[in-house]
């Protein structure tokens, strides 16, 4: 039924691995010079520093396209782009100009009941996993780090797990990507039990964004992790204990 | 690179009653683990009170004593009311856990320690500083919002 969408858009699904702080997610393609997209959460963790949290972001990330790994740099300039409220991150690779990619969609064209895609590779799979399912609602909940800010949200019942973060929903008409596979509720709350998962549904004007950015190389594109809120940086990395936290 | 994570609002909304943690606020938070390590804290709002249950250690008397529902078990560790809150001192008189409620939030004083004398946490300047885990910052329902392992 999607066979010609999955053939065509499982090539600029990309997975993601940050050893160094043991991380494992999706993301997808987005230029043929080789920007990606993925969840912040994917290459960054939270520790303690001097008795604060701390979002420390991985010094290796490695992009695996089509099996073959190329380092990845997370384009950010945190003096520059005020920080926007969604948990997306958008990483490059460089020396590539040719990479097959994804399309984005005008995410507000989407309405419950569209059939949809979810593209990524959850547990240890080494291939694209595709699952299917419907748009269940599109809402506006509490971010999921920061309750101050409200993410707009897409609920579907088509299922993620654990490493399908940052990879692409893609709506399966236009195959276009409507939203980036954020967070599932299996394990928290027994009425989403396997129904339910969540999908960030970023604005039009968000896309535009990501777009800009790709289009003329912007410098400053802190867009991740929630906190349209004050951040300090550290200044030494090294003195970080090795105390690893996450959102459950 | 690493950012501070300040002024987040974790399961809880401006205006709700709240502690303030690591320069962040919350509805909860848990230090340690319970019957698994030998320090405890467990700060949460319950019918619209700020509620803790702890166990403090004081490392010079070498004694432990239990907080249940804002109250010590032993009367060694004196509790003194104060204007909008708590403290309970150690023996020697030093404060291990203090309550501060300014409008909704709540802030916290004293230092938790662990039976090896090392300080787990501690109030400064109008915050709670958490030096090691476990521990849970925020909480609604089955999910839990920071954890640290």
């Amino acid at each position: 039924m999607y066979r010609d969408i999955v053939k065509k858009t499982t090539q600029a699904v990309v997975m993601i691995s940050c050893p160094d702080i043991n991380s494992k997610g999706s993301g997808f393609i987005i230029s043929q010079d080789g920007y990606v997209i993925t969840n912040n959460h994917v290459v960054s963790e939270l520790k303690l520093h001097q008795g604060n949290i701390c979002l420390s972001y991985s010094s290796n990330i490695i992009i695996s396209i089509n099996g073959t790994d190329s380092p990845g740099r997370l384009v950010i300039d945190p003096n520059g782009f005020p920080p926007v409220v969604y948990d997306y991150a958008i990483l490059k690779v460089e020396g590539v100009n040719d990479l097959p990619f994804l399309e984005l969609g005008n995410p507000d064209e989407v309405m419950p009941g569209d059939n949809i895609l979810c593209l990524g590779y959850p547990l240890d799979f080494k291939d694209v996993i595709v699952t299917d399912g419907i748009i269940s609602a599109v809402l506006r909940r509490p971010s999921h780090i920061n309750s101050l800010h409200q993410l707009r949200t897409v609920v579907t019942n088509a299922i993620i797990h654990f490493g399908n973060s940052g990879g692409p929903m893609i709506h399966a008409d236009s195959g276009k990507v409507v939203g980036i596979n954020t967070l599932s509720h299996e394990l928290s709350d027994v009425l989403y039990n396997r129904l339910a998962s969540w999908c960030q549904h970023p604005g039009a004007s968000d896309f535009v964004l990501i777009r800009d950015i790709v289009k003329y190389s912007l410098k400053y594109t802190y867009v991740g992790f929630n906190h349209a809120v004050s951040i300090e940086h550290v200044a030494n990395d090294a003195a970080m204990p090795n105390l690893k936290g996450g959102i459950k | 690179m690493s950012v501070l994570m300040k002024d987040s609002y974790i399961f809880v909304q401006p205006g709700q009653k709240a502690f303030k943690i690591a320069s962040n606020f919350t509805n909860y938070l848990e230090i340690g683990a319970k019957g698994i390590t030998d320090f405890y804290l467990e700060a949460k709002v319950e019918n619209d009170e700020f509620i803790f249950n702890a166990i403090i250690y004081d490392p010079k008397s070498k004694e432990f004593c239990r907080i249940i529902n804002n109250f010590p078990e032993k009367s060694e560790f004196r509790k003194e009311m104060t204007l909008y809150g708590y403290n309970i001192f150690s023996k020697t008189g030093e404060l291990l856990l203090g309550i501060e409620a300014q409008g909704e939030i709540c802030y916290l004083k004293g230092k938790i320690y662990s039976a090896n004398g090392e300080v787990v946490a501690e109030g400064k300047d109008n915050d709670y500083l958490i030096y090691r885990g476990p521990a849970t910052i925020g909480k609604l329902g089955n999910s839990r919002g920071i954890v640290f392992t």
